[in-house]
Parts: structure tokens; C-alpha cells; sequence
């Protein structure tokens, strides 16, 4: 097995997970599955275009304002759609959300036409040689984003009031109510959160491959694979189940042919939620 | 008593539909008065943008409606194309083409380019309306049941003129073939494989890979490790462009690179100087002395300033010509006189002169080569300029 | 007794009046009604599924690309009869549900409806792996032997009316209380003695038949099947967005989602498909948001007040924490 193979499924992976992190929170906390996560992504994609290729700005310089932006996008529509939805029934928001799958491909298509784009950076089709392994420094800087990324929401769950806020909504609702926490708040940051993770991913998706308005879906799926693997947990279950994922989509596509990329995913995913749907990386303890 | 409002509204509705229906029984179509429609379910959106092509067709229309219609029959009768954009959706195009046929009347079809092609003859056999394309190589297209005519270059052309160039680029004579997975892809790998083991290179690699690719890696390892010097890469636009960039990224130099399919988009430019020295099979160029070239560099060189994208448009002028000719020589403007009359075609158009042999009929290839956004023709030698080294992946 | 025959009667009337005005009708009509019927077909076997016995699908392009592909395997390779290449279709795709039926079944609620886009995803891209079904081009039908114009459409007409007479049956039977039952409170209906594998099962076959016979149909009318046409996910979308609006778990609900989804915004703005779009998405939040029993029930809510009628009591579920709707529920869990 040729080990460069090898490190670019643990790279590719690293943003896999990026974009699973947003999913699993979203269902942790809200009980929701976000059929829309994907649509974050891509808009955080779309969003830094217009300043990437718009005014020349890097990437990593419009990382930032992106995720704020796909944030201030998600804090709104949870709290005044999804929330309500989500006390109503239990098929009501997945319904919702694919609406939102739907409005944000068309929305997608009309504003920024369906030609695929990327966003333009010096390091996109730059190489660096890491301990004699040739791999794309674009890659290695996603996998970064991502430690950090994981590393802080990990430090902001359990270390800080807001995170403690988080976690006591996501076990009660109505306890956590009336212990005082504004529960339709607390789920609209864990959204605009998650949301902000995604555009993350988004951007560096961007800069890695092209996107158009509907590399949304396979993106969902990838994600949703990462948290099947991963279960409901912790974040640094994510980080192992994404990595885990990349690894195994590396190899079987060097095995089997390029073809089968997609279809892997798939049958992991698949394979996790019939056979462990609690997840290969989950605590024992909530 | 209170089923009675549901019976009221199920009746009001059955009433409703039937009235949709009835409404939407449109009169036959007057093939005797009233403009001839042409239609065409054409991809200008999604992954592949054809808005030259449908440039070219909308061009031939107008220049025929300026000398007040084309001559059918004893009358002059304007010309109406339905321009449809499906999207580079396979399904949307398949029930366009039968809107264009059976609610729009349209009396024959113009193509869309590659898979779409291939996929649009059956409709065209079925519906038993004439169908008149380019953009698929002449070798791709399967046999029919006689309603599909194209007239554009033969793939087998293009290996021939780029071997013989790759021979003087002094490379070790070693290819990496890659395809996507689709019949289009999988008859290039064949062709191409065997036309270059003809012209004493040997296939290092040939690999198949899925639209929407976005890791090259195990190919670029095929290809790192079998020391190919010469790549050729058929793929739709954004995987191209997904594996020059990891090319670059992982340190693989071809010699001498060509872009089937992709190079030949104006996106191509948008890589910058990675996309330098890539090679494009073309149908057209500005110096190749083919008809029409003056009318064609003077109405769209601004809007389109490369001389793919002209290329473009000289395609789509000239298959409308072919068949605005053919409606002509029918004598009337129905789809079994026209396709008849298709078959007996002798013309020179835009990209050549055509004549339909198994309704096929070869036009000119040309090779270019991509040089800071513009493209310069390589080969053959009438118009060209020398061929310049891979400096984008180098 | 009259209220319980007369949708069938209605239907079987309904039907044969389609049948006999194939000859009729121009070619134009025929290819839109063929459209329509399939999706008809589609969207109702979805709502068998989700809207009777609970379990909301995202994978009915699965069972939809199945059919379409057994039949036209079946004709290309085998070379038989069309009919028998139909029935074919329909087994299938309910040995495909069968078969993923033993993981799928494990799974409730937003798991199974992730698991089942996984599935149609999968589908899709194993389709194009697989070179003697066409890899990723495709397959053309041989057109010889197909059913077209009128004889397509009164083969659509059968195909519909056939879905439309499983959900009447389901919306009347015991069986239809039993999935309901499911449904609402799946502990309490199995505490009652309700097989719960068994009915869930059954749903899930009977979707997958019915959605592998409407992909016959559209492999017919479509003459060439490949993986990112007919094996698409927009199949499932389509499925879930036309019954949704209509009103899911009505039997009327889906036919009125595909008039106003496919008739009124798919075909009306052919071109202008992006702000068609743009419309079904919103469509699809406000329903969800603001009339979740959708658009049917509305409408015979609408008719009630205009004619100034009142409900009688219903021995229908109402919606849980839906006050304003619970009248209009129980209309819609009644007969139609």
C-alpha cells in the first residue's frame, strides 16, 4: 500500500470531518437531522467567491467573514423555523430542512449562475514534501483548520457557561428550561455554530476541488457518513471517524478504481447505521 | 351530509384537470404556412456551456430570416428556433426534445454536444424526427435508425495529429490516458490507446474515472510511476481542472498534455498560467482559410475573443446551414421529406464541406495550443505556429 | 355504506374514462399525461409509505431507477415481451426492498430516512460501476418493441390507478388503521398486538413496487435510462415535495401535489426553471410551516366554510399540538 495514498485519505478526511462536526452537533444538541448542512457549506463556498474573486482577497483572510456570515444566515431561520417545527412533529423539520435543500440549490443557481467554481489561491495546486510524502498543501492546511476548529468547539462545550448551556439542552430541554436557559436561543447558536463549521469547510472545499449549486448533497452525505461512524459524543470521535472515512475512500479507490469513490461512502455509511448506529468512536458516558 | 363539500371539491378538481388537459390539445401543426420550427434541447448551464454552439445555430437562423426565410415548397417561409436549456441534465433534455416535438411542432432538431448527443438519437429515431449535431466525434456515434446526421471531425483524426506532434515534442513515447467512465470516455481510452500503440507510443496508463472527480491521486500515481510523459485527458471541464491543479500540486510533468473536452471551454483560462502550453483539439481556427470565417471573427470576436469559442460558433452556424439547406431541397417542411433530403447534402459549410456518408460526414481537425488565455493553432502546418513547451505543468 | 364505495366506484370510473380517451387525445396531451401519471404513481406509493405508516422516505429514486432499469435490461438483453419486462420491474424492486428491508427495518424515523438516501445514492452509483447495465451512459430501449403513444398512456393510466387503489384500500381496511396506528404510537399499537415488522414491511413493499412500476413507464416514455437520469435523487426529492404539498396520508393529497407541483410549476415554467425552483422550496417550508396536512385538506376546509357546512365528529387522530388544524385533521383522516 503506497503510504502517499495513505496520507491523503488522512488529509481529505480531516475536512470530512469539518463538515460530519456540524451534523453531529446539530443532531446532538437539537435532535435534528439537517438536510440543508451541505447548502451551509456551499454557501460559505459562494459567500467567500464574491470577495476571493471578487476583490483578490485569500482565502483563509475571507475564512473568517464567511462563517460569520452563514451564521448570521442559520441563527434566524432556526429560531423562527426550524425551533417551532421541531415541538410541532417529528417528520416536520427534516421536511423543512429538504425545503431549505431545495430553496438554497435554486437561490444558489440564480445569483451565481451553475458554472463550477473555485476560489483561487496560491497554495491550491502547490505541493509540500512532509517526512518524504508528497501531498497537496492545500490539504494540509484544511487538516489544520480542522484540529483547531475541533480543538476549539471541544474547549467551548466544556469549558465555558455558553457550552455548559449547550449541553444541558441537548440532555433536557425542559429541564434546562426551567433551570432558566433560553432554550430556543441555545439551539439557534448550536445551529449558527454548526453552520459556521460548515462554511469553514465550505471555504477550504472552495480552494481544494470546484463547486457548483449542487455539490451540496454528496457533501451531506459525507457528512452524515462521519457521524454514523462517529456517533454522538465527542469531537474528537469526529476527527477519528472523518480521518477514518478519507482512509478508507483512499484506499478502495487505489484498489478498486476511482469509480467506486462515492459508492464506498455510501456503503459505510450505511453499513454503520444498520449494524452500530450508536457509532465506532462514542464514549461510553454521555 | 358532510361528505358533500368533499365530493364538490373532488368534482371541481376533476373538472379543473380535464379543463388543463383540454386546453392544452393544441392544434395540429399548419406545415403548409406560419415559420418552421427548429428546436433544440441544448446544455447551457450545469457542467458543460454551449452558448456559442446555440450562438452559431441562432446566427445561421437570423441570416436566413434577413433574406426573408429560407425557400420551401413555392413559398418563402421565416425560420422560429425553440431554444431550450436543459440543464446538462440527461432526463430534462429527453422530455425537452419531445416538448420541441410534440407540443412545439418543431419539424426537425439541433444538437446538444457529447453524451447528449448519443442519448438524443434514440428520442430522434422514436419521435422519427431528423436530427442534426456536432459536436460528437463521427467515430462515437452509434448506429441508428437513420434520423441522426453529424457532421463534425473524427476523433481518430485528432490521435493521428496529435502523435505526430507528441513524436517531434521529444518525449519518452509513454501516454497516460484518462476518461471518464461514461461510452463517450470509454470509446476515447479505445481509440486513442490504439491509434498511439500504431504510432509507436506505449499506453503506461489508461484509467477511467467518474464525473465529479475531484482526487486524482491514483492516477497521478499510475502515471508518476510508469513515467508518462504524455498525458491525454477527456473529462468534462471541472475534473480537468480538479487534476491539473493536483498535478501541479504532486509534482507530475508531462511533457506534452492534451485537453479533449475540457481544454476546449473558455474556463480553461481561469487556471491561469497552469493551463499554458495544454493542447486542444479544435474543430475551427481564424487562420485555417475555412468559409464564413470573416462573418463569424467579425460579429463574435468581441464577445468572444478565443478561437475555441469562435469555433464554437462556426460549428453551430454550420449545422444549421446543413439543415436549413436540407428543409430547402425538401420542398416541404416535414420531418420525413427533410430527413430524406439530408442524406443527399453537398456542401461547403463553416467548418468544411459536408457530405453525408452512413450519415456521417468528416470535417477538418485542427490541434491548438493554450498560451496566456488565447489559443494558437499547432498543426497542421497551414496557419500554424510552433508548438510551444508545457510550461503550465512544468 | 354509499361512503365507503363511492371513491372506488369514483376511481374505477375515473379510469376507464382515461382509457377510453387515449385514441382521442393528440400526441402532446398523451406525453404530459404519461409524465404526470408517473409521478402520480410515485408520489402516492410514497405517501403509503410516509404519510400512512410513518416512515418518511428519501430513497424512492432507488425502487424508481430499479424498475426502470429491470425493464430495460430485461428487453435489451432477454429480449422479451414488454409486458413481461413491466411485471418484472415490479419484482424488482420489491426484492430490492426486501432485501435492504432487514437493515433498513432496524431503523426508525430520521435514521431511516437518512439510511434510505444513502440507499438511493448507493444505487445510483453502483449503477454507474456496473458496464453491462451501461456504466455511466446508460441504456437505449429497443424502440420496437415499446409501447408508446396511446397505449403508453392507458399503461400509465393503469399503473396510477393502481396506486391510487392501494392507498383508498389502506385509507379504508383494517390494515390502513393498523399502519396509522404504527404511526401515531408504534409502542402502544405493538402493546395492542399489531405486527409491527410485518406491517412496516408491507408498506415498504408496496412502495417499492409501485415506484418500480412508475420507472417502467418512464423508461418507456424516456427511451434511454441512465444513472444520473433515472436513478437521480430529484425521483426522491420529487416524491416527498408533490405529497407534501398535496397532503400527506389524504388520498387525494398526492394528486393534488403533482398538479400544482409538476403541472403548475415544473411544466408551466419550463423555462424558467431555476425560479421553479425557487418556488418549490418555499412552497414546500410554508406547507411544512403553516398547513402541514397540506394542500387538500385546505381546500376541502375552504369548500366547508363556503358552503357553510359544519363537521360532524370524526373517529380520525388529530395532529399533536396543532389546535387550529385539528377539524380540518379529521376531515383528512376520513375517507379521502
Amino acid at each position: 500500500m503506497n503510504v502517499e495514498i495513505l496520507a491523503a485519505g488522512i488529509l481529505t478526511g480531516g475536512l470530512y470531518a469539518l463538515i460530519g462536526l456540524g451534523i453531529s452537533l446539530t443532531f446532538g444538541v437539537l435532535g435534528m437531522m439537517n438536510l440543508a448542512h451541505g447548502e451551509f457549506v456551499i454557501a460559505g463556498a459562494y459567500l467567500a467567491s464574491l470577495l476571493v474573486t471578487g476583490a483578490g482577497w485569500d482565502p483563509l483572510a475571507v475564512l473568517p467573514l464567511a462563517m460569520i456570515a452563514v451564521a448570521l444566515i442559520a441563527y434566524p431561520l432556526q429560531r423562527f423555523l426550524l425551533t417551532p417545527l421541531l415541538r410541532a412533529s417529528k417528520t416536520a423539520p427534516l421536511v423543512a430542512t429538504f425545503g431549505l435543500l431545495l430553496l438554497a440549490e435554486a437561490l444558489f443557481q440564480a445569483v451565481f449562475g451553475t458554472h463550477p467554481k473555485t476560489l483561487p489561491a496560491p497554495y491550491a495546486a502547490a505541493g509540500i514534501t512532509i517526512f518524504g510524502i508528497r501531498v497537496q498543501t492545500v490539504y494540509v492546511i484544511a487538516f489544520a483548520l480542522t484540529v483547531v476548529l475541533c480543538g476549539a468547539t471541544h474547549l467551548l462545550l466544556t469549558r465555558t457557561r455558553a457550552g455548559s448551556a449547550v449541553r444541558a439542552a441537548s440532555a433536557d430541554p425542559e429541564t434546562a428550561a426551567i433551570l432558566g436557559i433560553n432554550v430556543g436561543r441555545v439551539y439557534a447558536m448550536t445551529l449558527a455554530f454548526a453552520a459556521a463549521l460548515a462554511a469553514a469547510g465550505g471555504v477550504m472545499t472552495g480552494v481544494a476541488q470546484s463547486f457548483t449549486p449542487t455539490s451540496g448533497l454528496p457533501l451531506l452525505l459525507t457528512g452524515f457518513a462521519v457521524m454514523a461512524l462517529a456517533g454522538i459524543g465527542t469531537v474528537g470521535g469526529v476527527l477519528l471517524a472523518g480521518v477514518t472515512l478519507g482512509v478508507i475512500q483512499s484506499v478502495a479507490v487505489s484498489v478498486f478504481g476511482g469509480g467506486w469513490s462515492d459508492v464506498v461512502v455510501y456503503l459505510v455509511f450505511f453499513l454503520a447505521l444498520a449494524i452500530r448506529p450508536q457509532g465506532l468512536f462514542r464514549r461510553a458516558a454521555a | 351530509m358532510t361528505t358533500r363539500p368533499r365530493r364538490l371539491a373532488l368534482a371541481a378538481a376533476g373538472i379543473a384537470l380535464l379543463a388543463g388537459c383540454a386546453s392544452n390539445a393544441s392544434p395540429g401543426a399548419g406545415s403548409n404556412s406560419g415559420p418552421v420550427v427548429i428546436g433544440t434541447s441544448i446544455a447551457l448551464s450545469g457542467t458543460t456551456v454551449l452558448t456559442q454552439i446555440r450562438d452559431g445555430y441562432q446566427l445561421a437562423i437570423n441570416d436566413a430570416n434577413a433574406q426573408g426565410g429560407i425557400q420551401v415548397g413555392g413559398s418563402k417561409r421565416k425560420v422560429e428556433l425553440k431554444v431550450l436549456d436543459n440543464r446538462s441534465d440527461t432526463s430534462t433534455m429527453l422530455q425537452q426534445v419531445r416538448t420541441l416535438v410534440l407540443n412545439d411542432h418543431a419539424v426537425a432538431l439541433l444538437g446538444s454536444c457529447c453524451q447528449q448527443n448519443i442519448d438524443m438519437q434514440a428520442q430522434a429515431d422514436a419521435l422519427k424526427v431528423p436530427l442534426v449535431m456536432g459536436a460528437l466525434p463521427v467515430d462515437l456515434l452509434p448506429s441508428g435508425n437513420g434520423y441522426t446526421w453529424d457532421a463534425f471531425q473524427s476523433l481518430s483524426d485528432g490521435a493521428r495529429g496529435f502523435y505526430r506532434t507528441a513524436a517531434k515534442a521529444g518525449t519518452n513515447k509513454k501516454v497516460l490516458i484518462v476518461t471518464d467512465n461514461d461510452a463517450q470516455g470509454a470509446s476515447t481510452a479505445q481509440l486513442w490507446s490504439q491509434l498511439g500503440k500504431a504510432a509507436g507510443f506505449d499506453m503506461a496508463a489508461v484509467k477511467a474515472v467518474p464525473t465529479g472527480t475531484t482526487n486524482f491521486s491514483n492516477v497521478i500515481q499510475a502515471a508518476t510511476s510508469g513515467n508518462a510523459q504524455v498525458l491525454v485527458a477527456s473529462m468534462v471541464p471541472p475534473d480537468c481542472f480538479a487534476m491539473w491543479k493536483q498535478m501541479k500540486a504532486l509534482a507530475y510533468q508531462p511533457k506534452i498534455a492534451i485537453g479533449l473536452q475540457c481544454a476546449q471551454t473558455p474556463g480553461w483560462s481561469s487556471l491561469g498560467a497552469l493551463g499554458n502550453g495544454t493542447l486542444v483539439q479544435m474543430n475551427w481556427t481564424p487562420t485555417a482559410g475555412l468559409p464564413d470565417t470573416a462573418e463569424i471573427v467579425s460579429k463574435f470576436s468581441r464577445i468572444f475573443p478565443n478561437a475555441n469559442d469562435l469555433g464554437s460558433v462556426a460549428l453551430g452556424y454550420a449545422e444549421a446551414s446543413v439543415l436549413l439547406n436540407a428543409i430547402s431541397r425538401a420542398g416541404s417542411a416535414s420531418p420525413a421529406a427533410i430527413n430524406t433530403a439530408l442524406a443527399s447534402t453537398d456542401m461547403s459549410t463553416a467548418l468544411g464541406s459536408v457530405k453525408f456518408a452512413g450519415n456521417k460526414s468528416v470535417t477538418p481537425t485542427f490541434l491548438g495550443q493554450w498560451e496566456n488565455g488565447t489559443i494558437n493553432q499547432v498543426w497542421p502546418a497551414k496557419g500554424a505556429m510552433p508548438l510551444n513547451p508545457l510550461t503550465g505543468l512544468g | 355504506m354509499s361512503r365507503r364505495l363511492w371513491p372506488a366506484a369514483a376511481l374505477i370510473a375515473v379510469t376507464v374514462a382515461c382509457f377510453a380517451a387515449a385514441p382521442a387525445l393528440n400526441p402532446a396531451t398523451l406525453n404530459l399525461g404519461v409524465t404526470l401519471l408517473s409521478y402520480l404513481a410515485i408520489a402516492q406509493a410514497w405517501n403509503v409509505l410516509a404519510g400512512y405508516s410513518g416512515q418518511v422516505s428519501l430513497g424512492t429514486s432507488a425502487f424508481v431507477a430499479t424498475g426502470g432499469y429491470t425493464t430495460a435490461l430485461l428487453l435489451a438483453h432477454a429480449g422479451i415481451s414488454w409486458p413481461l419486462a413491466f411485471a418484472g420491474a415490479a419484482i424488482a424492486a420489491a426484492l430490492l426492498a426486501a432485501l435492504l428491508s432487514v437493515p433498513l427495518l432496524r431503523l426508525r424515523g430520521d435514521y431511516f430516512a437518512i439510511g434510505t438516501l444513502a440507499i438511493s445514492i448507493a444505487v445510483q452509483a453502483l449503477i454507474s460501476n456496473w458496464p453491462w447495465a451501461g456504466g455511466a451512459s446508460g441504456l437505449t430501449l429497443p424502440i420496437g418493441v415499446l409501447p408508446s403513444g396511446g397505449k403508453l398512456f392507458q399503461l400509465a393510466v393503469l399503473v396510477a390507478a393502481g396506486a391510487m387503489a392501494v392507498a383508498l384500500y389502506a385509507k379504508q381496511s383494517a390494515f390502513g388503521l393498523r399502519l396509522a396506528a404504527i404511526r401515531d404510537h408504534e409502542p402502544a399499537a405493538a402493546g395492542l398486538g399489531v405486527s409491527v415488522y410485518r406491517h412496516r414491511l408491507a408498506a415498504l413493499l408496496l412502495y417499492s413496487a409501485i415506484a418500480g412500476l412508475a420507472g417502467a413507464v418512464i423508461a418507456f416514455q424516456l427511451i434511454v435510462i441512465s444513472p444520473d437520469g433515472i436513478a437521480s435523487v430529484s425521483w426522491s426529492l420529487n416524491a416527498v415535495l408533490m405529497t407534501v404539498v398535496g397532503g400527506t396520508g389524504t388520498v387525494m393529497g398526492p394528486v393534488i401535489g403533482v398538479a400544482i407541483v409538476y403541472y403548475g410549476l415544473t411544466w408551466e415554467l419550463q423555462n424558467q426553471q431555476t425560479f421553479s425552483q425557487v418556488i418549490e422550496g418555499i412552497l414546500l417550508i410554508m406547507v411544512v410551516r403553516f398547513a402541514p396536512s397540506g394542500v387538500w385538506p385546505l381546500l376541502c376546509a375552504g369548500v366547508r366554510r363556503m358552503t357553510g357546512l359544519r363537521p360532524a365528529a370524526r373517529a380520525g387522530t388529530p395532529e399533536p399540538a396543532q389546535e387550529a388544524q385539528v377539524a380540518d385533521d379529521e376531515m383528512a383522516r376520513d375517507l379521502v
